[in-house]
């Protein structure tokens, strides 16, 4: 065996072959009762024996990587001599030692075996020993090649590979066996490889020249680093045990911290590095929940940051809707988009960015102030797109942008209060003729009705109708009325539908105007008998001609003001308290009216409480408009936004307690509760005690009662 | 603290309220008799046997002379007065509730005939330890009173049948959710589905103060928060039940449960006042 080199002929093959043959069958030479199988066989293991001792002697002198060395070459000739002999033995594997291991005694093997677990028990067992001086060279070389040396892999590779064959299973020894390899080398491997990197992990993250991102690359390079290391030398089974064991170390160990670190990755939108964080942590348990958490709290964040910054620029009474809009928007851009390109669209994380954008919407600094203010602004903003000449968009960008406020719509609670809000503007732009389009209307419309319901938009859908039918009506009565010197264009808006209130104060109609009142009034009495008509003076305007200048003006003015106007027909110069008596508008509506014609110049107010006709009126527009809305309207009209949508909540609470519990007769406290909340969430989120004082309205009125001897159960009164 | 005590209309003064010193203070040696005949011991009254005919008289004593099927407030004053029955108090209540009045401070003389033959009562004396009888038993809460041992010799001996009065003290409880529930409806105004809140936190105090103290807290936290108008059946009935379930110390009070928003209120406002 040790002057391998030399090689074997083919006839000394043969003659030794013959030989161990002719031992084996000759039963006559044997002494022993076994038979002639069992001295060759012990021979070959004491000859085994001595090679190995003598071996062992060698290697017992060396460590680190000569001791490696040398027995990556003492191993490789050993093993190809052993081949040699099991060979040359191959009688006695085929006869003897099946016999013998027949007959049960496992500890006899081929002769191959035979001197691998020579080997295995009087050589490597006993260098391992205590001080396990072969695993710790070759763990020695891994780690000086994990800090980036050139390591001779052959060596690792050999050594490694001895490992794996000296598993040896006497039961089996054809099949693979690793005990060797996973006891001796794979533990003190993973040991070894987990200190590492929770040592290069840890002094990684601390370098304050690194950042997450960073981190997120060096966990890539690591993890493939290892993925390599095994192809290179390690056996096969060890891939599993391995990654997990980096995932534990790198991932899991780091998890708070990579998720902290989210932030600024989602503040910079670093998709690439938040995708590779997303696979990371999906690796191990709870990992995604706790980005996802991290998610959600800075969407909200962001949301209620960007919502200050818009109410910090400019006071909750003059938050610009579009403003608003636009910095809701721009979050939910932000942050909508990470979830397909980083997040693998997991649902999970459209589900927490749904919340967090529904949070910060609904909850924010402008809402603290103000609890209705988010829809409301959402839905003004609605209304500057729709309107005519809106500088806010382009014509054919409409429908993009009204489906940019659908986006948003889907989140507000308090749909109610949106509906509220979008309505009054609504009828606003419809009797100022101010609609950019029908078509933009009707989609809108269309659109609010998809998420909300029919019966959402019913409403909206009538002050069409009414439009219509009132263009009509005005034809009509034109054509019948062909002898009217003035024009005359009249609106007739079903009461119930449309949420514009007459006057408060009394309107005495100027006499000009009184013929084509009472004409229109009886007209309309004939066709529609029954009805009654109330004229939202208030709401009315006019275009009159000047005839007392040399140039010749239209000034466009709202009722009031052309009553005042009017008055100047017969008189130069009135009091405040003429005004008043002759008009009847109340003082503090009068005052703004005045204002608007005196600083048009139209009206001199020189002395307090005396407005004279100006006789010197100059303007460069032919059309003078002095119609603008009054400010006292525009406050009042908010407050009676939220008065309604108050009102309007109780009865639909009541209403939905009262259906439920008539299809249920009996319900417990809070699964009633439950379902209200259920039933009633698409309009607005009803509080409990709402909820509660409902139950008690409906308990007074005997809808409901408590049953007998449980206070926490209602009964449905029939 | 403003002071409670509930104090049935007095008509012959025409005092209403029960503020005006009048009320306390205008007899006070009816008063003091008042006092003396509740230390008596009710042995020593003369037993008068039930008369039918006695019962129908005393009736007709304090019947409306214009309407002698009925007396009125005034008539049920005197009567009260003279039985000895404080008017501010729970015995005026129970006096109503025995004579099964369907009006504050009304008596027809169908359920008196009725009522009176049912507890074997026609005299005043009696009258008033029928009242005193409930009163010391539901309100005061004192101990029963014995029972002699045979029924049937020593019944005669009794001021009146004490029939009635035995079922309440065998279950004081639902004696006392009797009463509580009788004067919501003798105090509701017939058309109406509530009792006004100053109606309601008069009887109040006079009904569950003496016994559940944390009740005077409610009605300090009523009064201070003036915003109640009006005490409706349900607020009424779980008024009692709050009592019975909830301790001074709010234990067995639980917010996820369905007590009458008030009441929530009021614990609301208890606990901020604890905290500060």
């Amino acid at each position: 065996m040790n002057r391998l080199h030399m090689g074997v002929t083919f006839s000394k093959y043969m003659s030794m072959y013959t030989a161990a043959y002719n031992f084996c069958t000759n039963g006559k030479t044997g002494y022993d009762s076994l038979g002639p199988g069992r001295d060759l066989y012990m021979s070959l293991n004491r000859y085994f024996g001595s090679h190995v001792a003598s071996t062992l002697e060698k290697l017992e002198q060396y460590e680190h990587e000569p001791l490696l060395a040398l027995y990556a070459k003492e191993w490789g000739r050993y093993t190809t001599g052993a081949k040699y002999v099991n060979q040359l033995f191959m009688y006695l594997n085929r006869q003897w030692v099946p016999h013998e291991r027949d007959e049960g005694r496992t500890e006899i093997h081929q002769v191959y075996t035979l001197a691998l677990v020579k080997w295995r028990d009087w050589l490597f067992r006993r260098m391992q020993g205590n001080s396990s001086k072969l695993a710790v060279a070759v763990l020695e070389l891994i780690e000086r090649q994990r800090d980036g040396e050139n390591i001779d892999q052959s060596l690792v590779k050999i050594v490694i590979e001895s490992f794996v064959s000296l598993g040896i299973d006497d039961a089996n020894p054809d099949t693979e066996c690793l005990g060797v390899y996973t006891n001796y080398l794979e533990a003190p491997f993973t040991e070894a490889t987990r200190a590492c990197y929770k040592h290069k992990s840890e002094e990684f993250i601390a370098d304050p020249r690194n950042n997450i991102s960073d981190y997120l690359l060096k966990i890539e390079e690591w993890l493939k680093e290892e993925q390599d290391r095994v192809d290179r030398y390690l056996h096969s089974q060890t891939r599993n045990t391995l990654t997990r064991t980096c995932e534990e170390v790198l991932i899991e160990a780091h998890a708070q911290y990579m998720c902290e670190n989210a932030q600024s990755l989602l503040e910079d939108g670093k998709a690439a590095e938040l995708q590779l964080m997303y696979s990371y942590l999906s690796l191990i348990s709870n990992g995604l929940e706790l980005l996802r958490h991290r998610f959600g709290a800075q969407v909200k964040n962001a949301g209620l940051n960007a919502v200050s910054a818009v109410l910090g620029e400019e006071g909750i009474d003059a938050v610009n809707p579009t403003h608003y809009v636009t910095a809701l928007l721009e979050v939910h851009r932000n942050y909508s988009e990470i979830i397909p390109k980083s997040f693998n669209a997991d649902t999970a994380f459209v589900t927490s960015f749904d919340k967090a954008f529904s949070d910060f919407i609904n909850r924010n600094a402008i809402t603290a102030l103000s609890r209705s203010k988010s829809p409301e602004l959402i839905a003004k903003h609605a209304d500057l797109l729709l309107r005519k000449n809106s500088k806010l968009v382009e014509e054919h960008d409409l429908e993009t942008e009204l489906n940019r406020v659908m986006k948003l719509f889907k989140y507000v609670e308090d749909k109610d209060v949106f509906l509220n809000v979008y309505t009054m503007k609504l009828a606003k732009r419809l009797i100022h003729g101010a609609c950019a389009s029908d078509e933009s209307e009707a989609s809108m419309i269309s659109k609010l009705r998809d998420v909300c319901g029919f019966e959402y938009t019913a409403k909206l859908q009538r002050m069409f109708t009414d439009v219509s039918l009132s263009k009509d009506l005005t034809d009509n009565f034109r054509e019948r009325s062909h002898d009217m010197d003035v024009g005359f264009d009249v609106m007739v808006l079903g009461t119930n539908v449309w949420p514009l209130n007459p006057p408060g104060h009394g309107f005495t109609i100027p006499r000009e105007m009184q013929t084509t009142y009472y004409r229109f009034q009886h007209y309309y009495q004939l066709k529609h008998s029954g009805r009654k008509l109330t004229w939202l003076w208030n709401y009315c305007r006019n275009e009159l001609r000047t005839s007392y200048l040399s140039q010749k003006y239209t000034f466009m003015a709202s009722t009031y003001q052309t009553a005042v106007l009017l008055q100047y027909n017969k008189h130069e110069t009135l009091s405040l308290s003429d005004l008043q008596t002759a008009t009847s508008i109340a003082p503090e509506i009068l005052t703004q009216v005045l204002g608007v014609l005196v600083k048009g110049k139209v009206l001199i107010n020189d002395e307090t409480e005396q407005y004279d006709l100006n006789p010197h009126f100059k303007s460069k527009k032919i059309r003078v408009n002095f119609n603008q809305p009054i400010k006292f309207d525009a406050k009042s009209e908010s407050r009676e936004v939220m008065k309604t949508v108050d009102e309007d909540r109780k009865y639909l609470i009541q209403a939905t307690i009262v259906r439920i519990m008539k299809a249920r007769k009996e319900m417990k406290y809070q699964p009633l509760i439950q379902e209200v909340i259920a039933q009633i969430s698409h309009r607005f989120g009803p509080t409990i005690p709402d909820i509660k004082k409902a139950i008690e309205t409906l308990l007074e009125k005997e809808f409901l009662e408590r049953t007998g001897n449980a206070r926490d159960t209602y009964a449905y009164v029939a | 603290m403003p002071c409670f005590s509930f104090c049935f209309p007095s008509h012959i003064k025409h005092l209403h309220s029960d503020g005006d010193s009048d009320t306390g203070k205008q007899e006070p040696e009816k008063e003091n008799e008042a006092r003396a005949l509740k230390s008596h011991n009710p042995t020593v009254l003369s037993v008068t046997k039930y008369d039918p005919k006695q019962a129908l008289a005393l009736f007709m004593r304090y019947a409306d002379s214009d309407n002698p099927d009925l007396i009125g407030p005034e008539g049920f004053e005197m009567l009260c007065n003279d039985a000895q029955i404080l008017m501010d108090g729970a015995m005026a209540l129970i006096l109503s509730w025995q004579l099964d009045a369907q009006e504050m401070a009304k008596l027809t003389k169908d359920a008196w005939t009725k009522a009176t033959s049912v507890l074997k009562v026609s005299s005043l004396p009696q009258l008033n330890v029928v009242v005193r009888d409930i009163n010391d038993l539901l309100i005061l809460r004192r101990p029963p009173l014995q029972r002699s041992g045979n029924k049937n010799v020593k019944e005669s001996n009794e001021p009146y049948s004490r029939t009635r009065y035995w079922s309440y003290a065998e279950d004081s409880k639902k004696a006392f959710q009797e009463l509580y529930t009788f004067s919501f409806s003798l105090a509701k105004p017939q058309p109406s589905r509530n009792i006004d809140m100053e109606t309601a936190v008069a009887l109040w105090s006079v009904l569950l103060v003496p016994v559940y103290p944390l009740m005077s807290e409610v009605l300090t936290f009523i009064t201070e928060k003036a915003t109640f108008k009006a005490a409706n059946k349900d607020l009424w009935n779980m008024m009692l039940e709050f009592c019975q379930t909830v301790d001074t110390n709010l234990q067995g009070y639980d917010s996820d449960s369905a007590w009458p928003t008030l009441l929530d209120d009021f614990v609301t406002w208890k606990k901020s006042k604890q905290a500060s």
